[in-house]
């Protein structure tokens, strides 16, 4: 073949791909597809993870396209981990809800030790106020031992508590009070230490798990593992609670004279901590008042954190109305102290849904109630027959049968929109006010600071994590009660800016921030602009050595499977999952059109042929 | 002058001056090393001065002046031979070898010989080390302390661990009635007294300023006779003594005064309020008083009350005892009066007491209960303006005694016949039933049959209580037909707890914490001049100005407190490489190797930390612990002990501000309030649909938990 033959045969072939891609031919095959599924193996990765993972790779990629992370077209979805994920990808973000998520539960591998696994906490307390912290430790392999945990300010021993370990996996409640003293916010350590006792346990007692009381659902607080003698680790602990320098307003209203409130009105009014006010309608038109005290109607009232409530047989249906809209709209606490029965009126809205008894008791009983508020005693008493879920019981009746369950309720705090209604049934409390050391006085104040601190304030600023390591990623979540607001805007020590980017939930913004370098305090600023400007601060603590909690309470990641149609399976049953995925996304034979002329890989020949062509017509000496 | 003479002059002269400047060379070093301890600066003076001392001998001078002039040629050696006869010579050569002697020592500069200039290195020595020493103690009090050998400062009661001395010795006199011994204490940790009592202090201190503060009140002392300072205080109430002296050096004592009580009266007979239609009965007083001390006094005294409608006359009396007397702190006295001697006539009254002193000066009395005596043919008895003591009210009750008569025989039950357990039992039954009957006509009427008691008990309960004493009355009739019951039976065991039930009952009914309307007294009449009067159209509402809640300072000071105690432990706590590290120096000091350096925490810091304890609250034993388990640290020179008196301070200071502080609030557990309320409404919706679509068989059940009554059983 000459030279001249080639160089035609080049130019044609060049000729004829610029032909072919502007015709832009399409052929139509037949074969089976390949869905794509996401194997993803959450964090923390582990060794039985990661061969489920592999497992599952190699079975599945036979008929699917298998990648490590989540994508848009995904068609399954598989996680691999020991709990719930607070994020996959590494991105905080929701999972497609129409996404099919079947999950693999790792047991999750733990040394033997004890644990903390959980910390309650106020996120803030008022001066003067002891600071009760909630401690939920987990035992393993830890039978025979006693575990001292103590909980110390700036070095200092403020509480202590310890338990004997009677099985092998035990979980253990421990409830400690804290003195705060210093400057805020104040950072408490948990330190759990755990000595061998002597007196043996019968084996089969330690066999089962045991479960001491009841879990707790709020959750903060920072813990690090550490290891001890003969390799029984034990975790230690930080958790930050800061002061809140505002009183607690509080207002009540009557509209007749009423004992019940009297003599809540008269604790709370000793305690400086608390801001009363007052309006109390004594007779038709005539009306007792402190404190900047406002009508129901006013919208000054959403200024008020609690409302308490008594004379309810006066209550009428616009107050009624009034405050309802203060615990749904403004997210406020309402206190309703009855001094009989709710029988009919404006009042049995309030209560609608709860069904009320009145029970009268030859003599007073103590009412046994939630830690760590003080004890109440009564003999009149509105008790609840059934209980929605959602309701929380503060005091109950003593039963008089123990065996035959809890008593009935009597102190109950429901939720009522975003607010907070409390109904006590103990009428004649007041009655035993000088009992018990004034527990009477101190029920109600510890009661009402609760609900109080429960309240949302104008700007609420929360951080995650409460206590960041120096340089480390903050997420921050500002929640604006107003509704006015223009702009918000949020900074860092006064002179690092924050992008605060609003969410999907009115009033709620987010942004992130990278905590300062050096241990030390940080001081956080939010401003929101608007008919009423408002700022709020908050200081952030960073430690040079943090002690975090592992959330074991996290839920369980079986519910990623459940909300998204999958199953969950164990590492030994992944017979069940492949099927159910073979099942579930199936690779059917389909016509496929393509289109080859639209590769870009085209361009290559063509200016391969072109250049070649123009090459040798300039070795002849041709232009 | 004898040429013999001049030469044994200018040898004493020389030996006087060796003397003097081995002396002060001797307290030089002894100055110097009383920078590390008084001690060490007493045996080093002492042993350098021994050691020159021995120098200073006659032959040694003359060597030495030998030496300072060696041109003498040995003249005053041979001198001082020949002086001594230890050298033989004619009396030619002798004389010519003092005539030499003489000539040399009119020339001899003892000065040269016996130079004073090593005095005043030593002197320079001393001012560094002492300078040293006072530089380490004005940075931060932190003073070497202690050595790797003798020198070691036992720290002492008086903390005398930076060289100053502070002993305080109290001598507590009890008050003259106590009759009790004095005694006294050296360096108490804590000291306890009774009401009065008066404290002599004297405290031995080598500071010449001395500052006491003592009940609020801060007094400088100026040292004494005797070389201590003295002063009385007078024991009032709880406190502290706190003691500071010019060097630094401080004591805090925690004082403990226990109130003298009051004596107990009461009044065992008639021990009741007696109403008498009229007549002139004798009553008979017997009234009992006792006293942690001692008594002084026993009377009756006694308001009478004449008068009617809201117009009465009231005049004191008092009606004297015939004491006796088991022992001081035990008295016993009676008196006897009849109606006409007490001056009684129709509707007047008595209120009467008995009233008893202790010996304490000024006025230690107390009263016992009161009883009222009242001529009435009406037979009213008076209301409730006059207590009644509890316990009284228990034995007032007839039932009260019926329980007694109960508990005996059933004591006796082992030894009584069938028979007559039975019929002392049936007695028993029989008198059980009077009592009743007694309540149930008090109640309106005769009930027999004990469902129909029980339902009209559930129909008060209805009432909510409207009527809390009948409602109690009726549960104690209700008991004693029980208790009849059981005791029919010979039941005493069961009986006796249904008494005890009708007691407790009864109790209820009458009790004084119940808000009882008192009844009028027939007599008596209202004014209605003296009532309320006004127009209504001018009532309006007020508006209440409430007080500012103090903030509470105690909780602010115990925050403080223990704020500093987490400081000094956290000082105690961290690296501190001056804790146990050995340091050598050179010089005098640097012969003490080894000596080991405390750490950062400031001695006197934790004293005036122990004196801030209590001063918050003396009367607080949490307070006076901490104060103690703080000075105790401050003086403890082992750490091991110090760490413990640190941490029992912090113990008890966190004590005692848990009890300050506030409750914790009610932990809220909403994580997500709004959902929690949606969740709510949703349910709330769907039970009253459930409801609304359910034939309406009322919305409140019968059920009535076993234990208590309700009002809906009863519908």
């Amino acid at each position: 073949m000459n030279v001249a033959s080639i160089r035609a045969m080049l130019r044609v072939a060049a000729i004829a791909i610029a032909i072919a891609a502007v015709i832009d031919p399409s052929i139509t095959v037949f074969g089976a597809s390949r869905p794509r599924i996401a194997v993803i193996e959450l964090a923390p990765a582990s060794a039985v993870g990661r061969s489920v993972r592999d497992r599952l790779t190699r079975d599945l990629s036979a008929s699917y396209e298998i990648v490590p992370a989540l994508t848009s077209d995904a068609a399954v979805a598989i996680a691999i981990g020991d709990r719930y994920p607070a994020e996959l990808n590494g991105i905080n973000t929701d999972v497609p809800e129409a996404l099919l998520v079947a999950t693999v539960t790792v047991p999750e591998a733990l040394a033997p030790g004890v644990r903390i696994v959980r910390v309650s906490s106020p996120p803030e307390a008022p001066p003067g106020t002891v600071i009760h912290l909630d401690v939920e430790l987990e035992g393993r392999g830890a039978s025979r031992r006693t575990t001292e945990i103590t909980a110390s300010l700036a070095g200092l021993e403020s509480s202590r508590a310890s338990h004997r370990w009677t099985a092998d996996i035990e979980r253990w409640h421990a409830a400690l009070d804290i003195v705060p003293f210093g400057e805020p916010p104040y950072v408490v350590r948990l330190k759990p230490d755990t000595t061998e006792t002597t007196d043996a346990v019968p084996a089969s007692d330690r066999s089962r798990p045991v479960e001491t009381t009841d879990a707790t659902p709020v959750v903060s607080g920072f813990s690090r593992t550490l290891e001890t003698a003969g390799g029984f680790s034990r975790t230690d602990a930080d958790v930050v609670v800061d002061v809140r320098r505002a009183p607690l307003r509080v207002e009540f209203y009557d509209p007749r004279p009423s004992w019940a409130t009297t003599f809540v009105r008269r604790a709370l009014e000793a305690d400086a901590r608390f801001q009363v006010a007052t309006l109390a309608f004594t007779s038709r038109g005539i009306s007792s008042q402190t404190g900047g005290a406002v009508p129901l109607d006013d919208p000054r009232l959403d200024g008020f954190d609690v409302i308490v409530v008594g004379g309810l047989d006066r209550l009428s249906a616009a107050d009624v109305r009034s405050l309802d809209r203060y615990l749904r709209e403004r997210g406020g606490a309402v206190v309703i102290l009855p001094d009989q029965r709710i029988d009919a009126g404006p009042a049995r809205d309030l209560v609608d849904g709860q069904e009320l008894t009145e029970r009268l008791l030859e003599q007073p009983a103590m009412l046994a109630v939630t830690p760590p508020v003080a004890s109440l005693r009564a003999s009149e008493l509105l008790v609840f027959r059934s209980l929605m879920p959602v309701n929380d019981v503060i005091a109950r009746v003593p039963a008089a049968d123990a065996s035959a369950g809890p008593g009935a309720p009597a102190i109950v705090s429901m939720p009522r929109g975003d607010g907070r209604l409390l109904l006590s049934g103990a009428m004649d409390a007041w009655r035993y006010r000088a009992s018990d050391n004034g527990a009477f006085d101190r029920f109600w104040q510890s009661t009402i600071a609760g609900l109080g601190l429960a309240v949302p304030p104008p700007i609420a600023i929360s951080i995650d994590p409460p206590l960041p390591q120096p340089g480390e990623r903050v997420d921050l979540t500002v929640r604006v009660r107003s509704s006015g607001a223009s702009s918000v805007s949020a900074s860092l020590d006064g002179n690092q800016p924050i992008r605060l980017l609003p969410d999907p939930e009115a009033g709620r913004y987010r942004g992130r921030f990278i905590a300062r370098e050096t241990p030390g305090r940080s001081t956080l600023t939010v401003e929101v602009q608007g008919p009423q400007p408002l700022t709020a601060s908050r200081t952030l603590v960073v430690p040079s050595d943090v002690r975090r909690v592992r959330d074991a309470a996290a839920p369980a990641l079986s519910m990623l499977a459940s909300s998204h149609r999958g199953i969950d399976v164990t590492p030994e049953r992944l017979t069940e999952l492949e099927s159910f995925v073979r099942r579930a996304v199936e690779s059917p034979r389909v016509p496929i059109v393509r289109h080859p002329m639209r590769s870009a890989w085209w361009i290559l020949p063509f200016v391969a042929c072109l250049s070649a062509e123009w090459w040798m017509r300039r070795r002849r000496g041709l232009r | 002058m004898n040429t013999e003479s001049v030469v044994t002059g200018a040898m004493s002269a020389a030996m006087r001056r060796a003397r003097w400047l081995g002396t002060i060379e001797a307290a030089g070093w002894g100055l110097v090393a009383g920078a590390i301890s008084p001690v060490a600066g007493i045996v080093c003076a002492a042993a350098i001065g021994v050691w020159r001392w021995t120098s200073t001998r006659r032959s040694s001078v003359v060597v030495r002046l030998e030496r300072a002039h060696p041109d003498a040629r040995n003249l005053f050696v041979t001198a001082d031979e020949l002086s001594r006869d230890v050298l033989k010579a004619s009396p030619g050569a002798r004389a010519r070898v003092f005539e030499d002697a003489a000539r040399c020592a009119e020339r001899l500069d003892l000065s040269a010989a016996f130079p004073a200039t090593r005095i005043g290195w030593i002197a320079l020595f001393a001012v560094v080390a002492w300078g040293g020493v006072e530089i380490a103690h004005m940075r931060g009090d932190r003073l070497p302390r202690g050595s790797g050998g003798s020198a070691a400062v036992a720290p002492t009661a008086s903390g005398a661990l930076t060289g100053s001395r502070l002993r305080v010795t109290v001598e507590i006199q009890p008050p003259a009635y106590t009759k009790g011994k004095n005694t006294t204490f050296t360096d108490p940790e804590q000291l306890q007294a009774v009401e009065g009592s008066v404290a002599v202090v004297s405290i031995d201190a080598s500071s010449d300023q001395i500052s006491v503060e003592h009940d609020g009140r801060a007094r400088s002392l100026t040292r004494g006779a005797g070389g201590r300072f003295d002063e009385r205080l007078q024991l009032a109430r709880t406190g502290f003594l706190a003691v500071t002296t010019g060097d630094g050096a401080r004591r805090t004592i925690p004082i403990v005064v226990s109130p003298d009580a009051l004596p107990s009266v009461r009044i065992t007979a008639p021990g009741r309020d007696l109403v008498y239609a009229g007549g002139n009965p004798r009553i008979a007083f017997d009234a009992r008083a006792t006293d942690d001390y001692g008594l002084r006094s026993l009377i009756l005294r006694y308001t009478k009350v004449t008068g009617s409608g809201e117009n009465f006359e009231f005049q004191e009396g008092e009606i004297p005892l015939t004491v006796k007397s088991a022992n001081a702190r035990e008295w016993t006295g009676s008196a006897s009066r009849s109606l006409a001697e007490l001056g009684l006539k129709e509707g007047d009254m008595i209120v009467y007491r008995a009233v008893a002193a202790d010996e304490r000066p000024g006025d230690g009395s107390a009263a016992s209960d009161a009883f009222i005596i009242e001529i009435s043919k009406l037979g009213v008895a008076a209301g409730d303006a006059f207590t009644l003591p509890e316990e009284e009210s228990k034995y007032a009750l007839s039932q009260q005694m019926l329980i007694v008569k109960t508990e005996r025989l059933h004591q006796r039950r082992g030894s009584l016949a069938p028979d007559a357990l039975a019929e002392q039992s049936l007695n028993l039954a029989v008198e059980q039933r009077m009592i009743r009957a007694e309540f149930v006509f008090m109640l309106g009427g005769e009930i027999n049959d004990e469902e129909v008691e029980a339902e009209q008990s559930v129909e008060l309960q209805a009432g909510r209580l409207q009527n809390r004493g009948q409602r109690d009355l009726r549960a104690a009739t209700i008991a004693m037909s029980q208790a009849e019951k059981l005791l029919t039976g010979t039941n005493t065991a069961e009986a006796l707890v249904a008494e005890r039930t009708a007691v407790a009952a009864l109790q209820r009914a009458f009790s004084r914490d119940r808000y009882i309307l008192r009844a009028l007294a027939t007599r008596s009449q209202l004014d209605p001049s003296r009532r309320l009067t006004g127009n209504l159209t001018d009532a309006t509402g007020w508006r209440r100005l409430v007080p500012n809640t103090p903030e509470n300072r105690r909780t602010a000071l115990l925050q403080d407190l223990l704020r500093e105690i987490a400081e000094l432990i956290r000082v105690r706590l961290k690296p501190d490489t001056t804790e146990t590290k050995s340091v050598v120096r050179s010089g005098p000091i640097g012969a003490l190797s080894g000596a080991s350096v405390v750490s950062g925490l400031s001695r006197t810091n934790v004293l005036v930390l122990a004196e801030e304890a209590i001063r918050i609250d003396p009367a607080s034993a949490s307070l006076r612990q901490v104060a103690t388990e703080l000075q105790r640290a401050a003086d403890a020179a082992d750490p091991a002990v110090r760490s413990a008196a640190l941490t029992a301070a912090a113990t008890a200071a966190a004590a005692e501000a848990r009890r300050a502080h506030a409750d914790a609030p009610l932990p809220s557990d909403s994580v997500a309030p709004g959902l929690g309320g949606a969740f709510a409404d949703a349910m709330r919706a769907r039970l009253k649909a459930s409801r609304s679509s359910e034939a309406p068989q009322g919305s409140r059940s019968n059920e009535a938990p076993q234990g208590s009554r309700s009002n809906e059983a009863r519908r």
